[in-house]
């Protein structure tokens, strides 16, 4: 191993992993807030709001989210619109992390037992109260590991950017190889410090997961 | 979309070789799984622990660098890979590690109720395994197996980025050549999402066959 090639090139590395961090919590926090809404049209706004957004996740979730990046980088350049790399990848990864978490949402409201949002609406909640008070609140035991590791995976696939030209971890690790010519090093420092990010989030997942079934469970017997 | 039928051969050769590479990496992931899902139940603790790594560090690391590490790392210690033997033996170490997850939760889903049934009625090791354990095990992966196969044929679109002519490269050759970006990336779309749908439910129908020996 060649350590002063790598000790040399370790600030840009550094670089294009903040990059990566920002890319991934960009379309995390984005993800989320367009997620929720999904997922809300899907549970509030009736039969034909459900299927209109349930095809056009089907759609996100049916097809590579390299081939999105594609679409919105060369797509909006096609029309006329000028997106830099990282607007697109950021606008990619919101919209492919918006159609899964709002599959996670859901599944979460799902896991709701229905007399609770029938409770609510027997009170005199309206809909959208009944869900952000009372069902959402329940989700949260199974919403919040499933999101955790959503964002694991989120992380990860900010390096499909890397075919934007876009200067996060793996691209500046690809330059790295090419101007050094030494591609074995460069490429296992890189996976090391994806790993670096990923796993302690990976373990702090399976503790929370744990922690919060516990409770959710504790709460359903009370 | 007169684009598809002008090259529909060009698409058909790519959606042929996706499909080539998936249910490769999908077979060879299948291998890798099962073996280290048993290695993760093995007496020897090494053993245990090697296999425990490398699902960690696959699962904590990006397919596209798995892939850079195969394609451009292992020549230089003598190990030299054609694009699409690297793509495949890329995608079958990462659905190995994802794999290994799926059989070890598997295992843990047949009932002990039931091997303690077969030990009682003294069936033998082998025939406990096939007639008690692979059907609970089967049933239990069955839907994560086949989400796991609809998973690589989108992940082996990466397949790109070291120049395997799969689905995505053939249609982004066609789109350096006839800069119809707009149609040519429609299409593209398209044709995963229909690839998906029809593998999903053919999925749900071979699921739907395979429940009815329960009933």
């Amino acid at each position: 191993m060649d350590w002063a090639l790598v000790v040399a090139n370790f600030p840009l590395l550094l670089r294009g992993t903040l990059t990566t961090i920002e890319l991934a919590l960009t379309a995390f926090v984005a993800g989320t807030l367009l997620g929720l809404l999904v997922a809300a049209g899907r549970t509030l706004g009736g039969r034909d709001a459900d299927l209109l957004l349930g095809f056009a996740v089907d759609v996100v979730r049916g097809s590579p989210l390299l081939v999105q990046l594609l679409v919105i980088y060369l797509g909006a350049s096609a029309i006329g619109l000028s997106l830099g790399p990282f607007a697109a990848a950021v606008l990619g990864l919101s919209i492919n992390a918006a159609a899964y978490l709002s599959e996670i949402f859901r599944g979460g409201i799902g896991s709701v037992a229905h007399g609770q949002s029938e409770a609510g609406l027997a009170v005199g909640l309206t809909p959208a109260q009944t869900l952000r008070e009372v069902v959402l609140p329940q989700a949260l035991p199974v919403i919040v590991p499933a999101m955790m590791g959503f964002f694991i995976g989120l992380l990860k696939d900010t390096s499909l950017a890397y075919v934007l030209g876009l200067l996060e971890l793996t691209r500046m690790g690809k330059n790295i190889m090419d101007r050094t010519f030494q591609p074995f090093e460069i490429s296992l420092v890189v996976a090391a410090i994806y790993f670096v990010l990923c796993f302690p989030l990976a373990q702090l997942v399976r503790i929370v997961d744990a922690r919060m079934r516990a409770r959710g469970l504790a709460q359903a017997h009370v | 979309m007169s684009i598809f039928f002008e090259y529909a051969e060009v698409f058909a050769a790519g959606l042929a070789l996706t499909l080539v590479i998936a249910a490769s990496a999908s077979l060879g992931g299948t291998l890798v799984g099962l073996l280290t899902a048993l290695a993760r139940m093995s007496r020897v603790t090494a053993v245990r622990w090697l296999a425990a790594g490398y699902v960690d560090v696959i699962r904590n690391t990006p397919g596209l660098v798995q892939l850079f590490l195969i394609y451009l790392g292992l020549p230089v210690i003598g190990i030299r890979l054609s694009p699409l033997a690297a793509l495949i033996v890329a995608l079958t170490i990462n659905n190995g590690a994802y794999l290994a997850e799926v059989f070890r939760a598997g295992l843990q889903a047949v009932p002990k109720g039931q091997l303690e049934a077969a030990a009682s009625i003294d069936l033998s090791r082998h025939v406990t395994f096939v007639e008690v354990v692979l059907p609970h095990m089967l049933r239990a992966m069955y839907p994560a197996l086949t989400n796991q196969f609809i998973q690589t044929v989108l992940f082996s679109s990466i397949g790109t980025v070291v120049g395997v002519e799969e689905l995505t490269q053939v249609t982004l050759i066609l789109e350096s050549r006839t800069y119809r970006t707009v149609e040519l990336l429609t299409v593209l779309t398209a044709l995963y999402v229909v690839l998906t749908f029809a593998l999903a439910w053919a999925s749900r129908w071979l699921g739907a066959r395979l429940e009815r020996g329960y009933r």
